[in-house]
C-alpha cells in the first residue's frame, strides 16, 4: 500500500478468523489506520490482494451490511438525540439479521443513560466516542474494524468495552480488527497482537507469548 | 488476508433512503429564524447579483450599433471574460466536489446497505440544478457581450436568441459539471479536468486581450460569427442539450459505483469550506486550500538558509510560494484582467473599473505572501519558540507581500500602458511606489480575526453593526487610503511626477506606520515595552542587587518598583534577571540560594529557554503534515533539560541551576537577545 511514492505497508501477510479479535499495534505512522482502510476497501493496495469475507473489499450494500468501521470522529445530525441516532443506525441496516444490541440496552451498557435524550453535539469527547462505538454494535455485522477505539475513554470503561467485544461480539461469531495503543485493552479483550513497524509486521502472537518476526527491528 | 469465509447473498437494505431522510427530517428542529436567515441570504445575494449584472445585461436592449470595430472588440473581450469566468466556476465546483454529501450523511448513510444511488440522488440533483442556473446565466451574459455586434441593426436582441443562449449555456455547463463528476473518482482525471479548465481560462483571457488591441485578432474571431442566425443558435442549443444528456446519463449510471472513500474525503472538505465561507472565515478557507494541496505530497527537504531569526520565520512563506509555481503563474496571468475589464463591461475604459481591478488584483497578490501571518493569528507557537518578537516578525513577513503586490501592480500598469489604455510611461513607476502600501493592507487582512457569530453587535440608531463588519470595512478603507494617489491617477487616466512622489511618500508612511503600530504587541505573556528594551531597563535591577536591596520575600516586588520605577518593564525579563542575579550573588557571598516560594510562570521559562510547551510542539509537528515547516528545523530547536508541561511547573529552585552553557546542542536559530 503506497501513497504516491511513499510505501506505507508492505509484506503484510495476515489472516483473521471468525470470532477472533486481532489488535494491530505500533508506533505512530506504522500503518495501522492504513491497514484498516485497506480492509474496509476505502483504499486500494498498490500490489497484492486483500480478501474480506471471501472476496475483495467491495463498496456494495452487502459488504457494508457485514462490515462496520469506526474510524474518524463522525459528524452528527443536528436534530437527532443520542437514542434517535442509534435508532437511525438500526433502521438503515434493516432487516437486523445477526447479533446486535437494541438502542436502550446500548445506552445503558455504554453509560449514556443520562444523555440519552441529548444531542450528540452536547456530549463530551469521551461520550461521543462511546456513542460511535455503540452505533457500531447497534447493527449486526461480521467484521468490526476499530481505529483506536480506546481514545478519550476512561480506564474503567475500556475494560467494559474489551469484555463486550470478547464476550458479546466475538463469542457470537464476529471478528474484530482494531488498531490500538493500549496494551491493557488488548489484554482484557484477549486479542491476538500484531505489531507493525515501518509498514511491516515485526511481531505476532498473544500478549503473553508474542514472537518477533524476522525483519527490521521495531 | 481473509476474514470469515461465507458470502452474504443479498445485502441491500429493506428501508428506502426516503424513509431514512423522512426520519431525520421530522426530528430536525428548524426554527423560523433558520428559514428567515436562509431566505434573507438568498434575497441579498440576488440583489447584489442583479446589481452587478445590470450593466452588462442592459446591452441586451441597447441601442443598435453598426458593426464597427469597437463593437467587435467589445464582443471579443466580453465573451472572453464570460468564458474565463465559466472556467473559473468549474474549477471552484471541482474544489468542492462537485459531488459531495453533507458531512452527517457521509458519516451515517454512505457506509451502509442503503442504495448508493438513492443516497447520492439529492447531492447530484443539487449539483445539476446549480449547474443549470449558473450555465443559463452565463449563456445570457455571453449573448449580452456579443449581442450588439451580432445584431447591429436591431434595437433589442430577439427573445428567441435569449432563450436559446440560456439553454445552450445551461446545457454546456451541465455537461461540464457532469464530466467533472465522472472524473472525480480518479485523481489523474481530476487533474486533467482542472488543467483543461485552466487552459480554457487562459486562452479566453488571451483572446480577449489580444482581440482588444489587435484588430486582426478580433476581426478573425468575429468574422466567423457575424452571420449567426436563429437557426445557428438553435443548433448550438441542441448540441449542448445532447452533450448534457449524455453526460448526465453516464453520471447516473456511475452513481451506484461511486467510491465511498472519495466521497468521504470530498464531503468533509466541502463541508469545512462551505462553513468557512458562510462565516467568512478566510484564514480557515486558506488553510483548507493549503491542506488540500499539500496533503499526501512528498517534498524534498532543503536546508534552511542562514538567516536572522525573524527572516527565518518569514522564509517559510517564501519556500511555500516557491513550491507552488502554479500560484505564481496564475498571478502573472491575472495581470491582464485590469486591461480587460473596462472595455469588456462598459464599452470603453472607465477609470474606476480599472482602478478597482488594480486594487483587488494587487491585494490578492499580496495576500499570497501572508500565509504565515494568518497561521500565527491562531497559533503563534512557532514565533514564540524561536523567541521572535511580534515587531521583527511582522517586518520580516512584510517583505514578501510587498514584493508580490509591487510586482503585480507594476506589471499590470505596464500592460495597461503598453496596450494604450493608460497614456504615458510613468505608470510602471507608480506601481513600484504603490505596491509596498498594499502590503500593509494585505497583512492587516491576514491578521484580522475570524468572524465570531456569537459576538454581540453595537446598537446604533441606524441599526446594529457587528465588530467583524467594522473590522473588515476598515481593512478595505485602509487598502483604499494606502494607494489613494495612485488610484486617483488611474481614474483620471494620467499621471505626473508629483503623483509618483506623493505615492512614494504615502506608501512609506502607511507601511512604516502600520509596522510600528501593529508590531508593538509583544509575546502574549509580556506586556509593555519590547523584549529588547527591557535589557536596558533591567540594568537597574542588577544595580539594586549590588546595593543590597531586599529582593526576596513578600515585599520584593514593592522594593523592586522603588528601585526601578519603570512599570512597563517586561515581567518576563525582570524575573529572569532577578533570579539569576540573586543566585549568582548568593553563591559569590557564600550564602544559601534563597528558596523562592513561587514557581515561575511557564511562559517565563519559555522565553528564558528553560522549557518548551509539549502540546505546542506536538501541534507544530502536526503542521508539518502539510509540509510547510521541515521537521529538521523543528528538531534543531533547543529542547533543553529539564522540560516540563505547562500545567506541571518544576520547583523554581531547579531553574536557578539551569546553565545555558550546558545545552545539548547549539540552536539553529537563537532568540533575539
Amino acid at each position: 500500500m503506497a501513497y504516491g511514492s511513499v510505501v506505507v505497508l508492505q509484506d503484510i501477510d495476515l489472516a483473521v478468523s471468525a470470532a477472533e479479535i486481532v489488535a494491530v499495534t505500533g508506533v505512530n505512522g506504522a500503518g495501522k489506520s492504513t491497514l484498516l482502510t485497506c480492509l474496509a476497501g476505502l483504499r486500494r493496495p498498490a500490489a497484492g490482494t486483500v480478501s474480506v469475507l471471501g472476496g475483495p473489499p467491495r463498496d456494495t450494500a452487502s459488504f457494508w451490511r457485514d462490515v462496520a468501521l469506526v474510524a474518524d470522529q463522525p459528524t452528527w445530525y443536528p436534530g437527532l438525540t443520542t437514542r434517535e441516532l442509534l435508532e437511525l443506525v438500526r433502521m438503515t441496516h434493516e432487516p437486523l439479521q445477526g447479533w446486535c444490541l437494541p438502542a436502550d440496552e446500548l445506552i445503558e451498557v455504554f453509560g449514556l443513560s443520562a444523555r440519552a435524550d441529548a444531542s450528540p453535539l452536547s456530549l463530551s469527547s469521551g461520550q461521543r466516542q462511546r456513542l460511535s462505538l455503540a452505533a457500531a454494535l447497534a447493527r449486526p455485522s461480521r467484521l468490526l474494524l476499530l481505529d483506536e477505539p480506546e481514545q478519550s475513554l476512561d480506564a474503567g470503561f475500556r475494560q467494559n468495552l474489551a469484555r463486550l467485544l470478547r464476550d458479546g461480539y466475538a463469542d457470537n461469531g464476529g471478528a474484530v480488527v482494531m488498531a490500538t495503543h493500549d496494551h491493557d485493552f488488548v489484554l482484557a479483550a484477549g486479542a491476538r497482537q500484531v505489531r507493525l513497524s515501518e509498514g511491516r509486521i515485526v511481531a505476532e502472537g498473544s500478549m503473553t507469548g508474542i514472537e518477533p518476526m524476522t525483519g527490521p527491528n521495531p | 488476508m481473509t476474514a470469515g469465509s461465507a458470502a452474504v447473498a443479498d445485502g441491500g437494505s429493506a428501508v428506502s433512503v426516503a424513509a431514512v431522510r423522512s426520519f431525520i427530517g421530522q426530528r430536525r428542529r428548524r426554527s423560523w429564524l433558520d428559514w428567515y436567515f436562509g431566505g434573507f441570504v438568498l434575497v441579498v445575494a440576488a440583489l447584489y447579483l442583479s446589481d452587478l449584472l445590470a450593466s452588462p445585461l442592459s446591452r441586451l436592449s441597447a441601442a443598435g450599433h453598426t458593426a464597427t470595430q469597437a463593437a467587435a472588440t467589445q464582443a471579443v473581450a466580453g465573451t472572453g471574460l464570460v468564458i474565463g469566468a465559466a472556467a473559473g466556476l468549474l474549477m471552484l465546483t471541482q474544489a468542492l466536489g462537485p459531488l459531495a454529501l453533507s458531512p452527517a450523511d457521509a458519516s451515517w448513510l454512505l457506509l451502509s446497505p442503503l442504495d448508493r444511488r438513492a443516497v447520492l440522488r439529492r447531492a447530484a440533483t443539487t449539483a445539476a440544478v446549480v449547474a443549470v442556473v449558473a450555465g443559463g446565466l452565463l449563456g445570457v451574459l455571453a449573448l449580452a457581450m456579443a449581442g450588439p455586434y451580432l445584431a447591429p441593426e436591431s434595437h433589442t436582441l430577439p427573445s428567441s436568441w435569449l432563450a436559446l443562449a440560456a439553454v445552450a449555456g445551461a446545457g454546456l455547463f451541465l455537461a461540464a459539471v457532469a464530466a467533472e463528476v465522472l472524473a472525480q473518482p480518479a485523481e489523474g482525471h481530476r487533474r486533467l479536468a482542472r488543467g483543461c479548465c485552466a487552459l480554457v481560462a487562459v486562452v479566453a483571457l488571451a483572446e480577449a486581450v489580444l482581440g482588444e488591441r489587435l484588430t486582426v485578432v478580433s476581426h478573425a474571431i468575429t468574422s466567423g460569427f457575424g452571420g449567426l442566425s436563429t437557426a445557428a443558435f438553435g443548433t448550438i442549443a441542441v448540441v449542448a442539450l445532447a452533450l448534457a444528456a449524455v453526460a448526465v446519463a453516464l453520471t447516473w449510471w456511475l452513481l451506484p459505483q461511486f467510491p465511498a472513500g472519495v466521497l468521504r474525503t470530498d464531503s468533509a472538505r466541502a463541508g469545512r469550506a462551505l462553513t468557512a465561507a458562510a462565516f467568512l472565515n478566510l484564514p480557515l478557507l486558506a488553510w483548507i486550500a493549503e491542506d488540500d494541496h499539500w496533503r499526501g505530497r512528498l517534498l524534498p527537504s532543503r536546508p534552511w538558509p542562514k538567516l536572522p531569526p525573524a527572516m527565518a520565520l518569514a522564509w517559510a512563506d517564501w519556500r511555500r510560494l516557491g513550491r507552488r509555481p502554479g500560484s505564481l503563474a496564475v498571478l502573472a496571468v491575472s495581470t491582464v484582467v485590469p486591461a480587460l475589464g473596462g472595455a469588456a463591461i462598459t464599452g470603453h475604459a472607465r477609470g474606476y473599473v480599472i482602478a478597482a481591478a488594480l486594487l483587488a488584483g494587487a491585494l490578492a497578490a499580496g495576500t499570497q505572501g501572508t500565509t504565515g501571518s494568518k497561521r500565527d493569528l491562531n497559533d503563534p507557537a512557532l514565533r514564540r519558540m524561536l523567541g521572535v518578537d511580534a515587531g521583527p516578525a511582522l517586518t520580516a513577513r512584510a517583505v514578501l507581500p510587498a514584493l508580490l503586490a509591487t510586482a503585480w501592480l507594476t506589471v499590470a500598469l505596464t500592460l495597461l500602458a503598453a496596450l494604450g489604455v493608460l497614456a504615458g510611461w510613468l505608470w510602471p513607476l507608480l506601481g513600484l511606489a504603490a505596491g509596498p502600501a498594499l502590503a500593509a493592507a494585505a497583512l492587516r487582512m491576514a491578521r484580522t480575526a475570524p468572524i465570531n457569530p456569537a459576538e454581540p453587535g453595537i446598537d446604533t440608531p441606524m441599526g446594529t453593526y457587528y465588530p467583524w463588519m467594522i473590522t473588515r470595512l476598515v481593512s478595505l478603507l485602509f487598502a483604499l487610503i494606502s494607494v489613494y494617489p495612485a488610484l486617483r491617477a488611474v481614474r483620471a487616466g494620467h499621471v505626473q511626477g508629483s503623483t509618483f512622489t506623493s505615492q512614494l511618500i504615502w506608501s512609506a508612511v502607511v507601511l512604516g506606520g502600520y509596522l510600528m503600530i501593529a508590531g508593538h504587541g509583544n509575546l502574549p505573556f509580556a506586556r509593555g515595552p519590547r523584549y529588547r528594551d527591557c535589557r536596558t531597563n533591567c540594568g537597574g535591577v542588577r544595580g539594586a542587587v549590588r546595593r543590597g536591596h531586599r529582593l526576596d520575600g513578600p515585599d520584593r516586588r514593592r522594593d523592586l518598583r522603588k528601585v526601578h520605577p519603570a512599570h512597563g518593564c517586561a515581567r518576563v525579563r525582570l524575573n529572569e534577571v532577578f533570579r539569576r542575579e540573586t543566585a549568582r550573588l548568593a553563591r559569590s557571598r557564600g550564602l544559601e540560594v534563597p528558596n523562592l516560594r513561587a514557581a515561575a510562570h511557564p511562559a517565563d521559562h519559555l522565553v528564558a529557554g528553560n522549557t518548551m510547551l509539549v502540546g505546542e510542539l506536538l501541534k507544530l509537528l502536526d503542521v508539518d503534515l502539510i509540509r510547510q515547516f521541515p521537521q529538521h528545523l523543528v528538531s534543531l530547536l533547543r529542547v533543553p533539560k529539564p522540560t516540563q508541561k505547562a500545567s506541571e511547573p518544576l520547583p523554581a529552585i531547579w531553574h536557578q541551576y539551569h546553565p545555558r552553557s550546558k545545552e545539548p546542542s547549539q540552536p539553529l536559530i537563537s532568540p533575539t537577545s
